[in-house]
């Protein structure tokens, strides 16, 4: 499974999401997860920063001729590999978009990677531009998570009637598996009614919400995903559990 | 304002956000519209023989029939 992890909103809680499911999916095989963001925090959730374009994503998009495995850092997790970014990624986007060949650089970048990961998981930024766009590309599945923000619920919908234009338009194959509640808080009533106006589009909704959790943002802070630092917690039993609920949809999408 | 409603009003905000994607842009030229050249055609039914009349169709083409005695001729415009 190639996973990109989208929402059109920023601070909805993409980066931790996709730093938790690389870390749970490394558990099923090997995985790479992919930092598509110019703020670069998927390398920095792990404590990985990158010193330049030279050592990030950047010099891959830059030099299609690069061979990307001097630049994914091994074993930031066990069975985990991480490929940072860099904030240089925004200036060689825009170069890249100017020529045309932004779109399917993220899928060019990862191609001579195909046969050495299992899974690859694909933190893109806050929004649905061109670098977005390139990490979908990259995509066979799309997962978009949302909170009790209704903001965050508009990014669920704002991301399916992307997928759908850029699968109409051909530049994508890449299926939205799910959108899961990444910050539930069971005795708010918001995230009810966010979750029952989600309910009523008929995206597909996922059944594992993953805790609220102060442990979370500690994590965070700490540069290791609750998955791998407090694995006991309700907060990465839940990733752990959205992980496996996101491979059985991709699973079942693609079949 | 009750629960019910907030989440209906975000619901409608959804259905606005994600509407039914633009149809991408058909490379092939569209499908020809059906033939309408004006026709004439003239029958003769020797078994059945009809008193003459003149008759108005509309649908599915203006059609204007003409019947007497073994012949009917159609115009369609």
């Amino acid at each position: 499974m190639r996973l990109a992890v989208c929402s059109s909103k920023g601070g909805v809680g993409k980066t931790t999401t996709a730093a938790n499911l690389a870390v749970a999916l490394a558990r099923h095989g090997r995985v790479l997860a992919v930092d598509v963001d110019p703020q670069d925090s998927l390398g920095r959730a792990f404590g990985v920063v990158a010193k330049g374009r030279d050592d990030s994503l950047s010099a891959l998009l830059e030099d299609p001729a690069a061979d990307p495995r001097t630049v994914v850092r091994q074993d930031v997790a066990p069975g985990l590999d991480l490929l940072p970014a860099h904030p240089s990624l925004e200036p060689v986007a825009t170069q890249l978009a100017a020529m045309g060949g932004l779109t399917t650089s993220v899928r060019r970048a990862l191609r001579p990677l195909r046969g050495d990961y299992d899974h690859v998981v694909l933190d893109t930024r806050g929004d649905l531009g061109g670098l977005t766009l390139a990490a979908v590309c990259a995509a066979d599945a799309v997962l978009s998570v949302f909170t009790d923000d209704p903001g965050s619920a508009l990014g669920v919908a704002r991301v399916a009637a992307f997928l759908e234009q850029h699968r109409a338009y051909e530049n994508t194959s890449a299926v939205l598996v799910g959108a899961a509640c990444v910050l539930w808080d069971r005795r708010g009533g918001a995230a009810r009614q966010v979750v029952g106006a989600l309910e009523g589009t008929g995206l597909p909704l996922l059944e594992t919400r993953v805790p609220l959790s102060r442990r979370v943002v500690t994590s965070t802070l700490a540069k290791r995903p609750i998955v791998l630092s407090t694995p006991a917690s309700p907060a990465a039993t839940a990733y752990v559990a959205l992980a496996d609920e996101v491979l059985a949809a991709a699973e079942r999408v693609s079949a | 304002m009750s629960d019910r409603t907030l989440q209906d009003e975000l619901l409608a905000d959804l259905r606005q956000a994600a509407p039914v994607p633009d149809a991408p842009p058909r490379a092939e030229s569209p499908a020809p519209e059906p033939d309408h050249t004006p026709a004439l055609q003239i029958r003769v039914t020797p078994l059945r023989w009809s008193c003459p009349r003149v008759r108005a169709v509309r649908e599915p083409h203006p059609t204007l029939e003409l019947s007497a005695g073994p012949v009917q001729i159609s115009l369609t415009r």
